[in-house]
């Protein structure tokens, strides 16, 4: 049994979805990855893209910088933002030179990193080439956050990087934590630390069972995690503190509208591309690669945008399973991308199922 | 044509639902902010404006736009309209030149600094005055 929406929730998500209809027909793009490097300075434990040490041949940044001025010459002034991520981007000597190509080009770019790279002068470095956003990775308290990173210094250097950034008023900064088994109690205790750096965006997402996650069992979460992490962002989210929202991916039932920014919508392939370490072109990295829609070596990414993209368009053939009988399929068209097990064609993880599965439970207890 | 009646309905739905969540307690939902999980946070507004003849009053076309900060350079329509979206929040100096020599009459450049803030929407029109 399904906890029913409010009529307000369901007449707002009915009006989004119109607006998700007509941004899935436009399909701009707006939003652009570079998986800059598989490589990483880390083997973090709960890493989605199996990303480590080993040597991953990465692609020259001029290759990079081609294909945006293609964009450019297609797009005109409505450039995507282009958005380096990994591995560990700033593993790479060259993200300045790149970052700087492109800034003259007219793009605004931003790195997501896990801080342990990021002293005083990369950071001045990066936003002397025009960095305008920065995600730094905090996953828990010292304790945790360097088990998980599998390294002891990682804390101490992360939130180094985090002062810095925090004190920067021309970038968009904002704090991102996975949320796993094992940090779960520590939110309050994270969200003082937070507020007392005066950092004013924080992210929490749960951990998905891809990558190296999927395998460490002792760090999945469960509904009852699920609904403490929204429960705490509801709650933070009226102390107006500091700006805190649930990530993108999931569809949540009664709690839209009360965690995110924004109803649920993945933006996966109708406004977000990536350029992947090997050249080939896909929506959001953590997304299966068996959706991959080219590569870059063998056409042009603005093609591939303009003439791919076909199943994340149309989601149709994710109504499989228990998203048949589901009465909010229509409002999550079969959960984040980056949440399903393409050859399977099945969901990983339904949010909203997690939540109604523990209410369920609660009931048939009293 | 099916292109800019899709553009015209999606404008028109973000100020509906911008009006819905404020009645329905959902204020702070945002539609031109993205973010995808593992990326950063990307704030964006739009800056528009019509640029018209100081002394006649009339719009004019093929006006240039530049902004500055962004390398962007675009021209004024038909109707003297012009449009940047999904800018990043920040200080813009936008500067409207007549480049077309005579065509459509020669006006002097003009130079505006105009301040950015997620979800804006700046108007910044110029009226150019005749050489």
């Amino acid at each position: 049994m399904q906890d029913e929406l409010n009529f307000q929730k369901k007449l707002s998500l009915r009006l989004f979805g119109l607006y998700k209809n007509t941004q899935t027909q436009l399909h701009d793009l707006k939003y652009l990855f570079w998986e800059s490097t598989l490589n990483c300075n880390f083997s973090c434990l709960h890493c989605g893209s199996n990303c480590g040490t080993e040597n991953s041949k990465d692609l020259p940044y001029q290759l990079i910088v081609n294909e945006l001025i293609k964009v450019k010459n297609v797009l005109g002034n409505k450039l995507p933002h282009i958005v380096i991520t990994g591995g560990e981007p700033l593993i790479r000597k060259d993200i300045e030179v790149f970052g700087s190509e492109i800034s003259k080009l007219g793009y605004n770019w931003g790195i997501v990193t896990n801080g342990f790279l990021l002293n005083y002068e990369r950071f001045n470095s990066l936003t002397g080439c025009g960095l305008t956003a920065l995600t730094i990775s905090l996953d828990g308290l010292k304790d945790s956050h360097n088990w998980l990173r599998n390294n002891v210094l990682s804390f101490d250097r992360t939130i180094s990087a985090i002062n810095l950034a925090a004190k920067n008023e021309h970038i968009t900064f904002d704090v991102a934590t996975c949320i796993t088994a094992k940090n779960i109690n520590e939110l309050d205790e994270i969200y003082n630390l937070l507020v007392g750096l005066k950092v004013k965006n924080w992210r929490l997402f749960t951990i998905d069972p891809i990558g190296r996650a999927g395998k460490h069992n002792e760090l999945n979460i469960n509904g009852a995690v699920l609904i403490r992490t929204l429960n705490f962002i509801k709650n933070a989210k009226k102390r107006k503190e500091i700006n805190i929202n649930y990530g993108c991916d999931g569809f949540l039932g009664n709690y839209e509208g009360a965690v995110r920014d924004e109803f649920y919508f993945c933006k996966a392939g109708i406004n977000i591309a990536s350029i992947l370490h090997d050249g080939s072109v896909c929506a959001c990295p953590n997304i299966s690669r068996k959706l991959i829609q080219g590569n870059i070596l063998q056409e042009s990414l603005i093609d591939i945008w303009n003439t791919g993209y076909h199943p994340f368009r149309d989601r149709a053939w994710t109504k499989t399973g228990q998203c048949v009988a589901c009465r909010n399929y229509k409002y999550c068209l079969g959960n984040g991308l980056c949440l399903r097990d393409i050859e399977n064609n099945r969901v990983m993880r339904c949010h909203s199922k997690m939540i109604d599965n523990v209410k369920i439970n609660i009931t048939s207890k009293l | 044509m099916k292109n800019r009646i899709i553009r015209v309905k999606d404008y028109l739905l973000r100020k509906i639902l911008k009006i819905a969540g404020l009645t329905f307690g959902f204020g702070s939902i945002s539609l031109m902010t993205m973010c995808a999980k593992y990326g950063v946070i990307v704030d964006t507004g739009t800056i528009k404006g019509k640029v018209t003849s100081s002394q006649t009053g009339e719009t004019i076309k093929n006006i240039e736009i530049n902004i500055k900060e962004n390398a962007i350079v675009l021209r004024t329509d038909d109707n003297g309209n012009y449009v940047v979206e999904y800018l990043q929040p920040k200080q813009y100096t936008v500067e409207a030149k007549d480049t077309d020599g005579t065509n459509n009459g020669e006006f002097q450049n003009s130079v505006k600094t105009v301040e950015l803030k997620p979800d804006d929407l700046i108007n910044c029109d110029f009226a150019l005055d005749p050489k």
